[in-house]
């Protein structure tokens, strides 16, 4: 019996207007998208292959003239344009990207424009997740919307539940119809997306993206399964199918809508941090006292590696970059931790709560950011006490540490190869897997909520 | 007759739960959008206040080469309204001879914390958008289908009335329903905005709004003639609904992302960041020109100077000897003129890059045409001067400006003068020897004599030094004849105007749809 729900009523949508008139803007929408994609993601591999050979250029001129200037001046880490950005974007364009740290010190971030366009507006790219959380996720709701109270309003409800079947199981059934005829219908365009992504070479047969692309579908059958459920929520919770319609535009639009403005409106009111010209002003302060207390003469120089006023300006320099990290470094958390609680807000809205898993899931976004931010750390003070090896060994150099300066330190030229230099390791599969993991359970409570909900209501449902 | 179907219909939408639902939407909405952009508004106008006063302190200037204006515009409060590209670009441009200005600096993202840019928020003409063609369509799919579908409609026309007015009071009965959404969504904005004193608007400004509240009615109206349009042709309610939210999730939700995705990738622009490895080459370029120059002047007898400030464009010197302010002067006689030609070389590359970034906003802004809310939505951008047009506007009126005082300074010949980079008076300039002689109360005679003490800390032998030589007791200069820098807006007539071509565009779309929907009115099938 359940077969036979199932089966009719999959015949039955996908033989009604608007899945057909759906599935065709979905498979336009994948085309177009992944075509696109292919460009840019081409032509933002050129450009940083390009800005990457000019930052290499720079530590190799750097080595030429000696080893401190390596490991004192102050390096960018842009972080790379992804492969996976088909899947999800997580809007890394807008978010920090960009890395400043020299032997001594991690000093901050920043948002590198690149090659995004300062005159366009926020926009979303046509991803595999934009698809599914915002054009799947609303056809699903009109798919799904009149499964009960259509069936009431066409009399055929009746007739159904005269037959020997438990309203939860015939509930089951169209709940199953509806998944399986979404999934029929996103189908054809992933496929299509994958082979032009394939074609094109971007898509390497690899483990990771293998594990990437099936957990996206994973998390796509979940999302598929909870915004169903929403639509037999809305179906059973009226006896009308057009309230019905109404309830379930007016929950997807505030999913859709509410979810972002949540986040900032609470980071705004209730998470409240610093903000930059007050840390500014203080790290200003802080130097302004320090430089007062320093012993005078502090800021001369002279071409002699072992003039004594430069062990004061090392001090002193270090002493400056120490209380400015203080500053910032706290700063910095407390920014984490604004985004990390606001971010909790959109668990609201499980359209939000997709977006973040496949954000984890691919290893994009704020998880890689941290992850890279983390890594520097450490690189940093191995980097330094790999300065700090050779310095040690050479002679001429008075050994005064100066993280901005090149006066007192070896002034050896060093060979570009000899140099460590940073290179970003990916999240592992563990890690982005206990990083979706929250967002995972969460979208399978709502389903399982939302499907009980509604059964608990059908069971009470007047099918007159 | 048309007066009485209106009022019907009026009463019988009232008493649907579609009606109740624009109302909640609103409220639900609404407020939260506004009250996130008058916060952004807010941390504009911090931004604003401490760029000015930094500018304040900058665009004084004790010699002539240290008068580099910064110019800071300031936020227009109607980007509470309409968020524009506003809040993607900085406000500040400092007018450089060396470089022309590309593109405003400083702080350009709104929010302290830069991860929340992960989350994309909807100010309040994008919600505004969403509610009333939702509601536009909520309420006019079922406008022919749905007396037909309960039998109503053969007994209305079997009456002595026109179909011509039934269509025209139904119309104007659902126009009658929603335009208190539409007056609902403008009241709840404007009442939270009034919570923030901080907020004024001037009388152009609320002119501005008042031209923004129009053109939403004329985006209802648009939006009821299109639910009507696709009502017109259809047989069931049901077909009715659903084209209706799938041309209303492809006009708002697909078709922007569509076209700014796709623009992309038509228009390929390279990163800001090679840019500048270019720029760094024309720039060490200019440098070894001027040190190549200064090599082949004459040496200064000691190239000593007591202070320095500055370096590049804002160099001023203090405590020289004749000789090496000579050189100085020189130098200046080559070196500005250099550095003027040479930010034109800049230019031609920055030129290319920007004009690429306008080619591809365009395209996106040509494809977006597609959808008719964001033609609505560009012209909402235009009147609220947040859109990349002010920008464009801002950034030529700066370049002018920049050209202005550039030949303001050609024409006093000032980079010939002394007073270009030293406030001495050119009277009190001494030699190497003298300086020695001044600087040591007499101790020391000649520059010879403080050679053969062969140390490399002469600055202990100083005891004295005249009081001009202090940059920072320098006065500063008048600079009321200096041509200054005010920012022109758009007058609201010329918004307007640039306006009035989306504005066109919809009123036509608007007729020839209702046209359209009006003949297939007359020859609806009414069984």
């Amino acid at each position: 019996m359940l077969n036979t729900i199932i089966l009719t009523d999959i015949k039955q949508n996908i033989q009604s207007l608007k899945l057909q008139v759906i599935f065709i803007i979905i498979l336009v929408v994948f085309t177009v998208g992944s075509v696109a994609y292919v460009f840019q993601y081409r032509d933002a591999m050129e450009d940083y292959h390009n800005y990457s050979l000019k930052m290499q250029e720079e530590i190799r001129k750097d080595a030429d003239i000696n080893i401190t200037r390596v490991a004192v001046y102050k390096r960018d880490h842009l972080l790379a344009p992804e492969n996976n950005g088909f899947i999800d974007d997580s809007k890394s364009q807008f978010t920090p990207n960009n890395i400043q740290y020299n032997a001594f010190n991690v000093f901050g971030y920043s948002i590198s424009r690149m090659t995004s366009n300062p005159y366009l507006y926020l926009s979303n790219d046509l991803n595999w997740v934009f698809i599914l959380s915002i054009i799947a996720s609303f056809a699903i709701l009109l798919l799904s919307y009149d499964t009960i109270s259509g069936e009431r309003e066409q009399q055929t409800l009746k007739l159904i539940l005269s037959n020997s079947i438990p309203r939860g199981v015939l509930l089951f059934g169209k709940f199953m119809s509806i998944v399986i005829s979404s999934v029929i219908m996103l189908l054809p365009g992933l496929l299509i997306s994958l082979i032009i992504l394939l074609i094109s070479g971007i898509l390497k047969i690899s483990a990771l993206q293998a594990f990437e692309i099936t957990m996206f579908i994973v998390a796509a059958i979940l999302f598929i399964s909870t915004i169903s459920a929403l639509g037999m929520f809305c179906s059973v919770v009226s006896r009308s199918s057009s309230v019905s319609l109404l309830i379930g535009i007016i929950l997807w639009s505030v999913f859709l809508i509410f979810s972002p403005n949540i986040a900032v409106f609470t980071a705004d009111q209730i998470f409240k941090i610093k903000n930059s010209e007050t840390v500014q002003e203080e790290v200003k302060m802080t130097k302004d006292a320090i430089n007062k207390a320093a012993p005078e003469g502090s800021w001369s120089g002279s071409d002699n590696p072992f003039f004594p006023r430069h062990e004061l300006r090392a001090k002193n320099q270090t002493n400056l970059m120490n209380a400015e990290k203080q500053i910032k470094d706290e700063w910095y958390n407390s920014q984490f931790r604004q985004y990390e609680k606001a971010s909790r807000f959109t668990y609201l809205s499980p359209i939000s709560i997709f977006g973040m898993v496949n954000e984890s899931l691919i290893g994009s976004g704020y998880p890689r950011f941290r992850k890279n931010w983390e890594d520097l750390h450490t690189y940093q003070n191995q980097f330094l006490s790999w300065f700090k090896a050779i310095d040690s060994k050479d002679t001429k150099s008075p050994h005064w540490y100066n993280p901005y300066e090149d006066y007192s330190t070896s002034r050896e030229k060093i060979r570009f190869e000899e140099i460590p230099l940073y290179t970003e390791k990916l999240m592992t599969i563990p890690q982005r897997l206990a990083s979706a993991f929250p967002g995972i359970i969460l979208l399978v409570i709502y389903s399982f909520l939302l499907f009980g909900i509604s059964v608990l209501m059908f069971n009470r449902y007047d099918v007159r | 007759m048309i007066l009485r179907i209106a009022t019907k219909e009026l009463y019988h939408n009232i008493t649907t739960p579609r009606f109740i639902t624009g109302f909640v939407l609103s409220l639900l909405l609404i407020p939260f959008s506004i009250v996130i952009s008058i916060n952004e508004y807010k941390s504009k106008i911090n931004v604003f206040q401490t760029e000015q006063k930094q500018a304040d302190i900058e665009n004084q200037a004790n010699v002539y080469s240290a008068y580099r204006p910064v110019i800071v515009k300031k936020p227009t409060p109607l980007s509470i309204f309409a968020r524009g590209v506003s809040y993607n670009l900085g406000d500040r441009v400092k007018i450089l001879f060396g470089d022309i200005p590309m593109m405003s600096e400083g702080k350009a993202e709104s929010r302290d914390n830069p991860f929340l840019n992960r989350f994309f928020t909807f100010d309040f003409i994008s919600v505004l958008i969403i509610i009333i063609s939702l509601m536009s369509f909520l309420f006019t799919y079922d406008i022919c289908t749905w007396e037909r579908e309960t039998g109503t409609l053969k007994i209305m026309l079997s009456n002595p009335v026109s179909r011509a007015s039934v269509l025209t009071g139904k119309m104007l009965g659902t126009f009658l329903t929603l335009l208190p959404m539409l007056l609902f969504s403008y009241g709840l904005c404007i009442l939270v905005i009034m919570f923030f004193p901080f907020i004024h608007f001037t009388s152009s400004e609320w002119v501005r709004i008042g031209l923004i509240f129009l053109l939403s009615v004329v985006f209802l109206v648009l939006f009821m003639i299109i639910g009507l349009f696709v009502s017109s042709r259809v047989k069931h309610s049901g077909t009715a609904i659903v084209i209706c939210l799938v041309l209303w999730v492809t006009f708002l939700f697909i078709i922007p992302n569509l076209a700014n995705y796709s623009a992309k990738s038509f228009v390929k622009v390279r990163s800001v960041e090679n840019l500048n490895f270019d720029i760094q080459e024309i720039d060490k370029e200019f440098y070894m020109k001027f040190v190549e120059y200064n090599q082949k002047l004459p040496k200064a007898d000691w190239n000593m100077t007591w202070m320095v400030i500055g370096g590049g464009e804002g160099n001023r010197i203090a405590g020289a000897s004749q000789s090496y302010f000579e050189k100085e002067r020189l130098m200046n006689i080559f070196r500005e003129p250099l550095r003027i030609d040479y930010a034109d070389k800049k230019w031609s590359i920055r030129k290319v890059y920007i004009t690429k970034l306008g080619k591809q906003e365009k395209t996106a802004q040509y494809l977006s045409f597609l959808s008719p809310s964001e033609i609505f939505k560009k012209s909402i951008n235009s009147l609220c001067a947040t859109g990349a047009e002010s920008h464009y506007r801002f950034l030529d009126q700066a370049r002018k400006y920049r050209e202005d005082l550039i030949r303001y300074y050609k024409e006093n010949k000032f980079f010939s003068s002394y007073l270009y980079f030293t406030q001495q008076d050119p009277k009190s300039f001494m030699t190497a020897d003298e300086m020695v002689n001044t600087l040591t109360n007499g101790e020391i005679k000649t520059l010879a004599d403080l050679n053969a003490k062969n140390d490399p800390w002469v600055f202990k032998y100083f005891k004295n030094s005249p009081p001009d030589w202090d940059i920072n007791v320098w006065k500063f200069m008048d600079l009321s004849q200096f041509p200054q820098f005010v920012y022109q807006p758009a007058k609201v007539s010329n918004d307007i105007e640039d306006s009035l071509l989306q504005i066109g565009m919809l009123t036509t779309l608007a007729l020839i749809l209702f046209y359209f929907s009006y003949r297939a009115f007359i020859r609806y099938d009414v069984r």
